[in-house]
């Protein structure tokens, strides 16, 4: 039968969508994604330098490389760059790209919202790093705990920039959160059920749950401190009776669902890429979904367990260390079935399935040790000091990030039609995990030996001088291994060997596109009738019963298919202009305030009487 | 949108997979979203609550309150939920002249409420309620400023869409529009009553 | 060593000790790693409450190490055994066993409940008030350094916390601004210091080792509290009944009168550059919580939050410009010239 002809409209004709104002423009999910990506990778490169800052600081004992408030500057900045600007829009970048392609949609249910987020997202990192040419970057910690970032301790502007720059990143995660929920659960192709979602889509959808439902307690959080800083308030100030634990506990509310925010992504791309590269289907897949659930669930829960040592009480601290070690169950679960998952398969080793075994086995090491830390008792020495350090470096670096490097190893053909050089990709890998172990694990025992973390500088005598500089030189191995991943990126980029459709020999529905896909995505509305579309496809289906029959019949084609495309769009560029103008301008002059809260309104209307 | 091709069918997306249409979808969401930040907002309210008076730091909110007028203020925000649930069945109807009466009344009534809210602050600030004093004053003021905020731009919303019906972009005024209104409407409604009863009458309660 | 456990939870108490029998032959400490010679290490309690940390940390270790030992075994094997094989057929397509999966939901259930249940009983241990006597230690964090107030000596001391071996112990713990945490890992985990709250650790330190009279052990805060976080460090020195009240006695004397000239000048400078304003050299100033009491100060073999030695060389560095010691210190630089910094040096070292 011949394929029917694709009639796309005039607006996305070859030389409309080239140049540099196409992609301010862009509301194409794709060219979003790689937008999301290019930034975080960007963001990524600065973070890393500040951590080097910080490695060379204390590599030896009683240095003073940099000053003591700059430390606490870099830091902060370290963490808020990676957590914010690096992790989730990775994570967003793969969000964007693959799963409208994964459930076989045009795109996403709102595709100038999607533009909205990315813009706003960016202007909230730039808004935030812009501080250390305006004086001062916040210096008081990622979770800037009051009261010292009250206006008495923190008299400079850093910690304004942070707490405005991270309400921008909230309105971008908010509206993308709403955009991705819709788009999950209203435009999967016929046939997809729930239960036939690939699992990285699933891990979107209860990280966009996770999103919409914490964002809005630390923008609580941070109102409230902005309030406290500029307007005289004293919901933080212990003299007037406010209380600094009610950030911690707002903070936290939000910000332990945040981990999981940051670590369920990469683990829905490693649920994607071991059953690829071992030839066989997920093992126990509703078990890996409903465990993803159930960590997001049980992750609004255990808040506190970021606060035992501020004396909340032996009720409070029983209830919260035990729902802490539930959390260790489902995490558990999902361990064991990626491990049955390549158990009896046949495993090829491309670096994209390396990067997903070295998730399982580093990702493991942060997972145990946060089991210790929730045992009040152990968290007593634990918390604050460097033994925290290590953990969440290992579920960070060795989880999310390692996650976020299968992904690309993975996805990149697709995205770019080539192939990332393999040997390269290899080197990459054994680099990062050699590196990551020679910095953190020494970390675990900087710890134990009593070295608190978020010192600028320690004496000699200790016993902290061999593993700090022993982490040091791992940091610069880490260094070295990013400098690789990004000469291989940009190297395969220019003159990569061509991947074709399908490379890997992949069981979803975006390897049935061309590699890259075309700009309407999907022809014809593809039909799903097992969690492995493509693969039945290819192979028939591996259920014992067969429910081809359902779609059987032959449909009539027309001989050409007209697809409606939405328009490009600059409006949602200037919301996000005005976005970050209405909070910017709380630092410099309420009018300007004013006319960032205009140009929001007027760009909402105007965006709103647009043509789809 | 559907109206170019026949082809339609075997590419643009059914309606809905899941039943609801997209644009409600996301507001539903987002109102579960909101429900998170007035919750929080709340949960500082209440954490706060009584704690000016271990300072001795007045005034505090039997001083101030005046529980008549804020019924009345009640009250009128609780007939706007009644109008807007007469214009989303007006435009069900195709009904334009009633979609504008009741879209317009309910803006008017919303404007009342938010009329009241600004005497109630001003008389509060010059009994002496200031939201740099006391903690009574900072959490008041912040709690209902956002909800007073929420039904200003309510407001706003729906004179838009009121202006939009005498536009040539009329036929953008759809049930499913105004629904999505209404939602957000009896949203920051139900919000209020909640508001009510936790700051104002739980004051009267021994 | 004797762990206070409440009555009403002995049941509790009874299941926990049973757990930690099972764990039993985990209990041990792997020499190279209990960090013993480094004086801040969370690894060789010194008091009730650090060993009954301890008791429960070597066996929570260890069943973590065995799990990662298995996760990467398992994981091992597969890479190696099921690594592709040219003309290999098409490995069978298994989609799940609901027999395993509940297995590997069991089994973290049994290990958990088995690490709750001593977990519970020290929490409620370490937050329950001994009965009987305590002997009372108020400490106050400020940036960045530590006051310590006892109020039945009718003492105060800054940066040195002495505790008589022993004796159980009360640290009521405040904050004079922001959030700070106490942490001498040797006593025990930490507690933050928080505005406008008390918290409170309750501990009897070990008698010092090897027939000594007193030990000192390290400790700093360990939350983020500024500028000059890294350099508030505090020193807990344990005390034999014997040497505590010796030092009693040595602390409740004034500060001494200087008898050499230079000191005797320094004495004066002390009061005419205003240092008096905000240093007290009376040892029971109990309101002196707003910077460190100096009745004593040449006893202290530190400076500045424990940080730098106390010798002369340091100590005029300090008094000739405390923010490029200590940035963001809030002790003025007074700008003071070269004799009066040697006077004040004299007077303050002769102050033992």
């Amino acid at each position: 039968m011949a394929s029917p002809a694709i009639v796309l409209p005039e607006h996305c004709s070859e030389e409309k969508l080239s140049g540099i104002w196409s992609w301010i423009t862009t509301v194409d999910h794709k060219r979003i994604g790689v937008m999301y990506g290019v930034s975080a990778l960007s963001f990524f490169i600065l973070g890393g330098v500040e951590a080097l800052a910080i490695r060379t600081q204390l590599a030896m004992p009683n240095q003073s490389i940099v000053g003591a408030h700059f430390y606490n500057s870099l830091v902060t900045m370290h963490a808020t760059t990676m957590i914010f600007l690096m992790v989730m829009p990775l994570s967003a970048a793969f969000f964007n790209y693959m799963v409208p392609l994964m459930i076989g949609a045009r795109d996403v249910a709102f595709p100038r919202l999607n533009a909205f987020s990315f813009w706003t997202f960016l202007f909230g990192g730039l808004f935030i790093n812009s501080s250390f040419f305006f004086g001062e970057a916040p210096a008081a910690g990622w979770f800037g705990y009051a009261n010292l970032t009250s206006i008495q301790y923190s008299p400079g502007p850093g910690v304004d920039f942070w707490a405005l720059g991270l309400q921008t990143l909230g309105v971008a995660s908010l509206a993308a959160g709403f955009n991705f929920i819709a788009t999950i659960l209203n435009m999967r192709a016929p046939g997809m059920s729930l239960m036939r979602m690939p699992v990285f889509v699933w891990m979107t959808l209860v990280v966009q749950f996770l999103v919409i439902l914490s964002f809005p307690m630390i923008t609580v959080a941070l109102i409230l401190l902005t309030f406290d800083r500029m307007f005289g308030t004293n919901f933080y100030v212990p003299e007037a009776g406010g209380d600094p634990l009610l950030w911690q506990h707002l903070f936290w509310l939000f910000g332990h669902p945040e981990v999981y925010i940051l670590i369920l992504p990469a683990m829905g791309i490693v649920s994607e890429v071991l059953p690829v590269f071992a030839r066989k289907p997920l093992f126990g897949a509703p078990f890996v979904i409903f465990s993803g659930i159930l960590i997001g669930f049980v992750g609004f829960g255990v808040w506190s367990h970021h606060m035992f040592t501020t004396g909340l009480g032996p009720v409070a601290d029983t209830a919260f260390s035990l729902a802490t070690m539930l959390i260790a169950i489902p995490t558990g679960v999902k361990i064991f079935n990626w491990l049955a998952t390549i158990w009896g398969g046949s495993i090829r080793f491309t670096t994209a399935m390396l990067f997903a075994l070295g998730f399982i086995s580093m990702f493991t090491i942060g997972g145990l040790s946060g089991v210790m830390h929730a045992s009040p008792p152990i968290d007593l020495h634990h918390q604050d000091s460097y033994f925290v350090v290590a953990h969440f470096h290992y579920v960070l670096y060795g989880g999310a990030i390692l996650g976020l490097f299968s992904g690309i190893y993975y996805w990149f053909p697709k995205i770019t039609g080539k192939l990332m050089d393999e040997r390269w990709g290899k080197v990459h890998f054994w680099t990062s995990l050699i590196g990551l172990n020679v910095t953190f694990f020494p970390m675990h025992f900087l710890g134990m030996q009593g070295m608190p973390r978020r010192v600028y500088t320690y004496e000699g005598g200790f016993g902290w001088e061999i593993w700090n500089l022993c982490a040091t030189v791992g940091a610069f191995l880490l260094a070295l291994s990013a400098l690789i991943f990004f000469i291989n990126l940009l190297k395969s980029l220019a003159n990569g060997e061509q991947s074709g459709n399908d490379p890997w020999d992949g069981a979803t529905l975006e390897w049935t596109l061309t590699s890259p896909p075309p700009v309407h995505n999907f022809d014809l509305m593809p039909k799903v009738t097992s969690e492995r579309p493509f693969w039945d496809q290819k192979y028939g289906s591996t259920h014992g019963h067969d429910d081809t029959t359902e779609v059987a019949e032959e449909e009539q084609l027309p001989a050409e298919i007209h697809i409606h495309m939405p328009p490009a769009s600059y409006w949602p560029m200037v919301v996000s202009f005005g976005v970050i103008t209405f909070f910017g301008g709380l630092m410099i002059h309420p009018v300007v305030s004013v006319i960032g809260a205009l140009t929001v309104i007027v760009g909402t209307v105007a965006w709103t009487f647009e043509p789809e | 949108m559907s109206s170019d091709h026949s082809a339609v069918s075997v590419h643009e997306h059914p309606p809905a997979s899941f039943g609801v249409p997209n644009l409600k979808l996301a507001f539903w969401l987002f109102l579960a979203s909101d429900c998170m930040l007035f919750g929080s907002l709340i949960a500082t309210y209440l954490s706060y609550r009584g704690k000016d008076q271990l300072f001795g730091n007045g005034p505090y909110p039997l001083d101030l309150f005046s529980v008549e007028v804020t019924t009345i203020s009640t009250f009128d925000l609780l007939m706007s939920s009644v109008t807007m649930v007469l214009a989303v069945a007006a435009i069900q109807r195709g009904n334009m002249f009633q979609t504008r009466l009741w879209l317009g009344l309910t803006a008017l009534l919303g404007a009342i409420f938010v009329g009241f809210q600004g005497y109630e602050f001003t008389h509060f600030y010059l009994e002496g309620l200031k939201l740099q004093g006391n903690l009574f004053g900072s959490t008041f003021y912040v709690l209902t400023g956002f909800h007073g905020t929420h039904v200003t731009l309510g407001v706003v919303w729906l004179l838009l869409v009121l202006a939009t019906t005498f536009t040539k972009h009329k036929s953008m005024v759809t049930h499913l529009n105004v629904e999505v209104a209404g939602l957000y409407w009896h949203f920051v409604d139900i919000v209020w009553i909640v508001i009510f009863t936790l700051v104002y009458l739980m004051e009267y309660t021994v | 060593m004797h762990i206070r456990i409440p009555s009403i939870r002995s049941m509790l108490t009874r299941v926990s000790t049973l757990s930690l029998l099972v764990m039993g032959g985990c209990y041990t400490r792997w020499d190279p790693l209990t960090f013993k010679d480094d004086p801040q290490s969370t690894m060789m309690p010194m008091s009730d409450l650090a060993l009954s940390t301890d008791e429960i940390y070597w066996p929570v270790i260890w069943i973590t190490v065995a799990i990662f030992v298995l996760v990467q075994a398992l994981l091992t094997v597969a890479v190696v055994k099921f690594r592709e094989k040219p003309g290999e057929p098409m490995p069978e397509q298994v989609h799940g066993n609901i027999n395993m999966e509940l297995g590997w939901t069991l089994l973290p259930v049994i290990i958990l409940v088995a690490i709750s249940f001593p977990t519970v009983t020290r929490i409620w241990a370490a937050q329950t008030a001994p009965e009987g006597e305590v002997f009372e230690i108020k400490v106050v964090g400020k940036q960045w350094w530590f006051a310590f107030e006892y109020p039945e000596l009718g003492l105060v001391t800054a940066n040195e916390v002495h505790l008589p071996a022993g004796r159980p112990v009360h640290l009521a713990l405040h904050s004079g601004d922001v959030i700070h945490a106490f942490w001498i890992p040797r006593l025990g985990g930490k507690r933050d210091l928080m505005p406008g709250r008390i918290n409170h650790i309750w501990l009897t330190a070990d008698m010092p080792p090897n027939g000594q009279d007193s030990i000192r052990l390290e400790g700093q805060c360990a939350e983020l509290c500024g500028d000059s976080h890294a350099l508030m460090r505090m020193e807990a020195i344990v005390h034999t009944p014997e040497s505590f009240d010796k030092w009693v006695a040595a602390q409740k004397q004034a500060a001494a009168t200087p008898t050499e000239p230079l000191a005797a000048k320094g004495a004066e400078t002390f009061l005419a550059a205003g240092c008096i304003a905000c240093h007290s050299t009376d040892p029971s100033n109990a309101q002196a919580f707003l910077a460190p009491n100096l009745s004593h100060f040449g006893s202290r073999p530190r400076l500045a939050a424990d940080r730098f030695e106390n010798n002369a060389e340091n100590l005029a560095a300090w008094l000739r410009n405390p923010q490029a010691v200590k940035p963001g210190a809030t002790m003025p630089n007074l700008n003071l010239n070269d004799q009066q910094v040697d006077a004040l040096v004299a007077y303050l070292s002769s102050l033992k």
